[in-house]
């Protein structure tokens, strides 16, 4: 019975654990990327930086992406990360050819694809039914 | 391919602590609630092995959830008589002595075939030798014979016996264990001396058991096997029986 005891109260921990690193991981990462993502379509609208400024911006968040992107792989279906890290690799690339029209299009996306994946991933009613 | 290697090799060794987590009744005598969690555990197991873009944790967590709410209905249940019932049910009284109680099998989607058929499985011809039929809350039919039918026991002839005792398996598979050595009280050497009236060493033996009478059964590979009697303490007193491992 101790050894029992002990074995679920492992469980436990290991559960609590997990769901403390779900909250913290899925969270920040999303918000980070959502908040990043709409300053720079904001950015890109307003023509307030060029092209290569708005291109670090994206590059820098999609290192913070794909960073996060192993971690969140632990928690969630592989499947639903894939969109992210390709709409950002696409906006990047349109901005490296000065297309910011097309950019700005998989930016939107990249938005749309955040906004479903808060969906997907935040606990909420929908999601436990 | 590999990642799947790994991943079954994960999955089964969390299934197998999971299982002896739960315990031994997971897998023999299941109550309602036992059978639930095992066919849920079955299906949880194999969706990450089988899926590669799904975490392994999505299969593990709901394994460890479950093994907590099975401790926890195990624990309430042992403790609460309602919460019992509720999670296990209640036996149910098949046949009495006034005869199969047709209401209670009707309850269990039972017939009198079936009836006829747990009569016949615990070794009785006619629902005449049986005084009650019993249907337990894991699914299995106790039953008991009416006086007429019942074997007679030492008991009832007044006879006086011995209990039967326990052998303590010194020697299998040619390793020596030496707990059961210990309890048992019996000299390694002594041990030795007498295999080697044998012409064995300890690693050619297949299974040797002592009991407390003294009684010996040894097997040697390839030989038949050797039934004897033989003091082997060193106090030439009976060897012990408290605390048996069991190999």
């Amino acid at each position: 019975m101790k050894g029992k005891i002990i074995a679920i109260c492992i469980f436990l921990l290991i559960l609590a654990g997990l769901v403390a690193f779900e909250v913290v991981i899925t969270y920040d990462t999303v918000n980070k990327v959502k908040a990043t993502n709409y300053k720079v379509i904001e950015l890109a609208y307003a023509d307030a930086e060029s092209d290569m400024e708005l291109y670090d911006r994206l590059d820098k968040i999609g290192d913070y992406w794909a960073e996060r992107e192993n971690l969140l792989c632990l928690i969630f279906n592989h499947k639903d990360m894939l969109e992210v890290g390709k709409e950002i690799e696409q906006a990047k690339s349109y901005l490296k050819l000065n297309n910011k029209d097309e950019a700005i299009v998989h930016l939107e996306l990249l938005a749309e694809d955040i906004l479903s994946m808060e969906h997907i991933l935040y606990f909420n009613l929908p999601n436990l039914l | 391919m590999i990642v799947n290697i790994l991943r079954c090799v994960i999955i089964y060794f969390i299934v197998l602590i999971v299982i002896r987590v739960m315990g031994k009744r997971q897998i023999a005598q299941m109550q309602p609630f036992d059978v639930v969690i095992t066919l849920i555990i079955a299906d949880l197991a194999t969706i990450p092995v089988a899926d590669q873009s799904i975490p392994l944790l999505n299969g593990i967590v709901p394994l460890f959830v479950l093994t907590i709410l099975h401790f926890l209905f195990t624990f309430v249940s042992c403790k609460n008589l309602g919460v019992r019932h509720f999670l296990n049910g209640k036996p149910v009284i098949l046949v009495s002595p006034q005869g199969i109680l047709e209401e209670n099998i009707k309850k269990l989607n039972m017939t009198v075939a079936d009836v006829m058929e747990a009569c016949r499985y615990a070794g009785f011809i006619s629902l005449e030798d049986i005084n009650y039929m019993i249907m337990e809350t894991n699914g299995n039919i106790s039953v008991l014979p009416n006086s007429d039918a019942s074997q007679i026991t030492r008991s009832d002839m007044k006879i006086d016996m011995e209990d039967d005792k326990m052998p303590v398996v010194l020697i299998s598979h040619g390793k020596l264990s030496r707990e059961n050595l210990k309890i048992t009280a019996v000299d390694e050497n002594l041990l030795i001396d007498f295999l080697s009236d044998y012409n064995a060493t300890i690693k050619e033996v297949v299974i040797l058991h002592y009991a407390s009478d003294g009684t010996i059964y040894l097997q040697i590979k390839g030989e038949s096997k050797i039934v004897t009697n033989k003091i082997l303490t060193q106090d030439g007193k009976m060897p012990k029986q408290e605390q048996i491992k069991m190999e």
